[in-house]
């Protein structure tokens, strides 16, 4: 009897961990784009300077897209018509049409 | 025997798999880096300090680099990101910083709607999974007036001679799709809206058969076949395409090249 209380107790404990992880890691996708920037924070340099993103588009639709940075301070060239995300690697924005849709975020979209 | 036309997905990625390993050879290539078709591109383009460049399928970043010291911005474009970093590279350390690199397909290009003054696209497009739907793309992203201007391999209007380039082209290189006719670049632009203006050969220096073969990775094997294929060829093919033996081996041969500036109206 004492064993399958421990037994339970355990499974409790993992059991609320799991919630307690699945909580953060949802609030964090979540609240993603909270801390995001409309310029620098102070001492930060933004790899895309405003010029180039004046000729940039969503190649999809080819209108504006948005730089924003996420809570990781990863940056992302976003069209808020049909919320499609493109990374911006070693400062180089990655620009195709497929990765735009792989990181989608509907709740970006801007009716 | 003549591969078949890849999918554009695997066009694509034929492309990819060729080029990001061969980065650094595309940014020292002497074939790449000192074609006297840049100085002509920049020429024919007459720059005047204003305008904002993209440079399609950029490679090594030589049309890029040519362009630079010329325009107010050049934004550098390709499909392969390692080809983008080896580019940055290079025109870092010759000191311009008004070039930006983008990682872009040359068929949906991000560009918005009359933004860019001068599209270059330089020994590239005959990788183009869909050639019509770069030059639109293209055409799209210009400004009123703005130019086009493409170098590149240039088919022949000879069936016979273009067959014969075509093969010896896409054996070295499974990426090559098609080297394209003035008569094709005509009606590509004509579709597009826009207007040739030029329409030139590019006499280059014959391939030096080691280094072309072993910038792409052919096998000895394959470099064996390709060269006993060329010598086996009829004397007037030969001959049309400069091949040199030495030693029963080919030591050169020459492809044909060519420059297309297209204005939009």
């Amino acid at each position: 009897m004492k064993n399958l209380w421990r037994v339970l107790g355990i499974a409790a404990v993992v059991g609320v961990g799991i919630m307690i992880y699945r909580m953060i890691k949802q609030y964090r996708e979540d609240s993603v784009f909270d801390l995001a920037p409309a310029a620098a924070a102070p001492g930060q340099k933004r790899s895309i300077s405003p010029e180039l993103l004046s000729i940039l588009a969503d190649p999809a639709d080819k209108g504006p897209i948005e730089l924003l940075t996420d809570g990781q301070g990863k940056e992302w060239l976003v069209n808020r018509r049909n919320g499609y995300r493109y990374p911006v690697e070693d400062g180089i924005p990655i620009m195709l049409l497929e990765e735009g849709e792989k990181n989608k975020d509907e709740s970006l979209i801007q009716k | 025997m003549i591969p078949e036309t890849p999918t554009h997905a695997a066009i694509k990625s034929l492309v990819q798999a060729q080029f990001a390993p061969a980065a650094q050879a595309y940014v020292t290539s002497a074939t790449h880096a000192y074609g006297v078709d840049l100085a002509r591109l920049v020429a024919l383009a007459k720059p005047r300090g204003h305008e904002i460049v993209l440079d399609v399928a950029t490679g090594g970043g030589h049309t890029a680099l040519a362009f630079a010291p010329h325009v107010r911005l050049v934004v550098a474009s390709d499909l392969t990101f390692s080809m983008l970093q080896a580019a940055r590279q290079h025109i870092q350390a010759q000191g311009f910083q008004n070039v930006a690199y983008v990682r872009a397909e040359a068929e949906q290009l991000p560009c918005p709607p009359a933004s860019l003054d001068i599209i270059t696209c330089r020994v590239a497009a005959h990788h183009f999974a869909d050639v019509c739907a770069f030059v639109q793309s293209a055409a799209a992203a210009l400004r009123p007036g703005g130019q086009l201007l493409i170098s590149d391999h240039i088919g022949l209007d000879d069936p016979e001679q273009d067959a014969f380039m075509d093969r010896f082209e896409r054996w070295r290189d499974p990426s090559h799709v098609r080297a394209y006719t003035y008569a094709e670049w005509r009606d590509f632009c004509g579709a597009a809206g826009l207007q040739v203006e030029v329409c030139e050969d590019d006499p280059r220096e014959a391939y030096e058969f080691d280094s072309w073969t072993a910038r792409l990775r052919m096998s000895e094997a394959e470099r064996h076949a390709l060269s006993d294929w060329l010598l086996a060829a009829p004397a007037h093919l030969r001959e049309r395409f400069g091949v040199v033996a030495q030693d029963g081996r080919v030591v050169a041969v020459q492809g044909t090249f060519g420059i297309v500036v297209a204005r939009k109206g």
